[in-house]
């Protein structure tokens, strides 16, 4: 026994350098880097918390944060009830795996379409001159209406569905594996004791995947905390700010005014949260294996 | 086994120096000629700046081939096309590690110059001074009054206008050619340049009057100046103008809400789409650097001889504030490296282009549509040829070059987002002062609030 963990630390170790290497020593000069000055001069000047004075000093940070919550919240629930839907509908009622596996093709589209494209397509669709692809079909239904600028007016909303309509595919396809897993004798017993469609989703299906639910809620909240390419590219965080959000400031101003110090001080706070909510998801699903063992016992 | 091994290190033995190289590195080839690399580096389209360089060295080969001198120059090119932020930033980093180019394109010479990575080349512009266009050097010119960078070029920024919009409402052919005459003299000012927009609007010459860039950019730095806004003083400190912002983001505001030229949704329109609008004439104007002109001229399908038979360029009018008209000048620096092993080569090279060899010069800038920064390059035959430097050759004499500006890509980001908003109507000039003003205090360290 001891041997073999020997063995299995021993093949570990390459990982664990690497992951020393490319994720612990950049987080580690994150950290250095965030009480310094370092601009584009690049010169490692300590100036102690004065980055992290300013990020409490800025007004618009209130709104950045309060941005960041809306978008990653409506996101999240949107997706999440969006992959439950598409995961029952083709691992429950669409029985043939054909259908099943064209379908979640389809929806893993823009999951593999490189973000650049991607946003050049939804910049095209939502022009806010009579060329734009949806006010052209809008104009096709309500001729006498004027285009509508869908990006300045609901420049929230259109990042929130382009960030659902990418991270769709994901959880559809754990979700829809983990209800095939289910064992078929629960769904027959079930009918045959008269459950509707509806009690044999609420009692069976849900209860089934809820480890898979929460593992979903907990990749797409880190991805929606620390992604930020597609905002960039479609709104920029603006107008005025209305769709900034923290990992996106932390971009802007270490990238675009060159404050990479306080670009880091950014992306320390972003690290903890993070870092907070992985502790918190671990706490959270030890809780319930305890209370599943107790339960069991 | 033992033989082939054996055999295989011979080989590579035998080889080596032939396969080896190695940048900025003299080399004594056979019949003892001594071959010199240099490494030059540079960012985004126009090439024909290193290309210069790179020619520049051929015709010195030439020169030490008729003196007799055993000497060959070669060039290790490097050219990009990436964000100018990541490309400096390359270059401070490959500085760090030893492999730095000899030659470099610049996006920000104050803080190369920070980091002592610029060769100091106020001996070659002392040397050369009476051949510039004045002024080229003031964004290379550190406060101690040293110059550390080459301006191959005085790209300006001007404002575009559309010939048949003006003939739409009842101009003559010879009142719009003498649009930029008026301007130069000074009987056209910014507030008739503004009224016209309007003018052409209202009587149906254009749907739009007055256009402009959908990001943040240098051209709204122009219209602080022309409304008697300061942004930055002598020293090339940040100025933050409160009065002078004020009228422009009030004009900016009234454009879009009140006269209703500059279209409120502009900022979220593709921008391929917009900059082909100065050429149909669904656009009246449009303010900025005059080297675009053939990015709009492909964006709307047409060569750049047909561009220039319809569209005009001014320069910015005097104005209520401003006695008389300018444009703002924004060479494309290039520089040579602080660590190069060859400085005295790197400069003759660069002394060739403003002396004897002005026809690269020449050649680079009436590529790119824009004026040289070298007097005898502007009086060349190729810069005659091209109808966009023909039609803004005069612009060099009242051309402004703004020096370097700490802090001033942070000003630029937060003027864009505040224009964004005004322009939508979700914020008024008043509170768009005040909110960049809290910005900029916060984020640039030295800034002269007035």
């Amino acid at each position: 026994m001891k041997r073999k963990t020997v063995q299995a630390y021993t093949f570990l170790s390459p990982f664990l350098v690497l992951v020393s290497l490319f994720y612990l020593l950049p987080a580690i000069l994150t950290i250095i880097m965030s009480f310094t000055g370092l601009d584009a001069t690049f010169q490692w000047k300590f100036v102690g918390f004065s980055n992290y004075k300013k990020i409490f000093l800025d007004p618009n940070n209130g709104l950045i944060l309060a941005n960041t919550l809306v978008y990653i919240f409506s996101a999240m629930v949107l997706i999440i009830l969006l992959d439950l839907f598409i995961a029952v509908m083709t691992a429950y009622f669409i029985r043939s795996n054909a259908w099943a596996s064209l379908f979640k093709s389809i929806i893993m589209l823009p999951m593999v379409t490189p973000s650049v494209i991607y946003s050049i397509l939804w910049l095209w669709y939502l022009d806010a001159t009579e060329n734009g692809f949806i006010n052209k079909v809008v104009h096709f239904f309500r001729p006498s209406g004027s285009p509508t600028n869908w990006i300045a007016d609901y420049p929230m909303v259109v990042i929130i569905l382009v960030e659902v309509v990418v991270a769709l595919a994901y959880g559809a396809i754990i979700l829809s594996s983990a209800i095939r897993s289910i064992p078929e004798n629960q769904f027959r017993a079930a009918r045959v004791d008269g459950a509707s469609e509806w009690e044999i989703i609420r009692q069976i299906i849900i209860p089934n995947i809820s480890s898979h639910i929460k593992f979903v809620v907990m990749w797409e909240t880190l991805g929606l905390m620390t992604n930020y390419i597609n905002i960039m590219l479609i709104t920029n965080g603006g107008p005025l700010n209305r769709t900034e959000v923290w990992a996106l400031s932390a971009y802007h101003k270490a990238f675009v005014d060159q404050q990479y110090g306080y670009g880091a001080a950014i992306s320390v706070m972003l690290i903890l949260v993070v870092f907070m909510l992985m502790l918190l998801f671990g706490f959270a699903s030890k809780r319930v294996h305890a209370k599943g063992g107790k339960e069991n016992d | 086994m033992k033989r082939i091994v054996l055999g295989l290190m011979v080989l590579a033995a035998a080889i080596s120096p032939l396969v080896a190289g190695g940048s900025s590195e003299a080399r004594t080839a056979e019949g003892k000629e001594q071959v010199i690399t240099l490494k030059i580096s540079h960012n985004m389209d126009f090439t024909t700046i290193p290309e210069a360089v790179v020619d520049a060295g051929a015709r010195l080969n030439e020169k030490y081939k008729a003196e007799g001198k055993n000497i060959r120059i070669e060039f290790e090119k490097d050219y990009q096309t990436i964000d100018w932020t990541q490309y400096q930033n390359n270059i401070v980093f490959a500085h760090k590690t030893g492999d730095q180019p000899d030659f470099y394109a610049i996006s920000d010479v104050a803080s190369l110059v920070k980091n002592g990575l610029l060769l100091d080349l106020t001996d070659l512009v002392e040397e050369t001074k009476d051949l510039w266009v004045p002024g080229v050097f003031t964004t290379a010119t550190d406060t101690n009054g040293r110059v550390y960078a080459f301006p191959p070029d005085l790209p300006v920024r001007a404002i575009y206008y559309n010939r048949d919009c003006l003939k739409a409402i009842g101009w003559t052919d010879e009142e719009v050619n003498a649009l930029p005459g008026k301007v130069q003299e000074g009987s056209f000012t910014f507030e008739d340049y503004i009224a016209l927009c309007k003018e052409v609007v209202d009587k149906g010459g254009a749907k739009e009057g007055l256009i402009h860039r959908t990001g943040a950019g240098n051209d709204f730095l122009d219209m602080i100046v022309v409304l008697g806004g300061q942004y930055y003083d002598e020293k090339g400190t940040l100025v933050f103008d409160r009065e002078g912002l004020k009228r422009f983001f009030q004009l900016t505001y009234d454009d879009s809400n009140v006269r209703e030229i500059t279209p409120h949704n502009l900022n979220q329109q593709v921008w391929t789409e917009v900059e082909k609008r100065i050429y149909t004439g669904d656009a009246f104007s449009y303010y900025g650097p005059v080297y675009a002109s053939p990015y709009m001229a492909s964006a709307a399908g047409v060569t750049i001889s047909e561009f220039a038979e319809k569209v005009g360029f001014i320069m910015f009018p005097k104005s209520q504030y401003v006695d008389h008209p300018f444009v703002y000048g924004a060479p494309q620096y290039v520089g040579i490296s602080s660590k190069t092993k060859y400085p005295d080569l790197c400069k003759e090279l660069y002394r060739m282009l403003v002396t004897e060899d002005t026809d690269l010069m020449a050649r680079h800038a009436a590529t790119i549509n824009t004026l040289s920064s070298v007097k005898a390059a502007n009086e060349d035959p190729q810069m005659a040829e091209n109808p966009i430097v023909a039609a803004t050759g005069y612009m060099a004499q009242y051309a402004l070059v703004a020096p370097s500006i700490d802090g001033l890509s942070t000003y630029r980001s937060e003027l864009f987002k505040q224009i964004v908003a005004l322009e939508l109507g979700q914020t008024t000039p008043e509170k768009a002062v005040s909110d960049m003003e809290t910005q900029i205090t916060l984020n640039v360290k030295n800034v002269i609030v007035k």
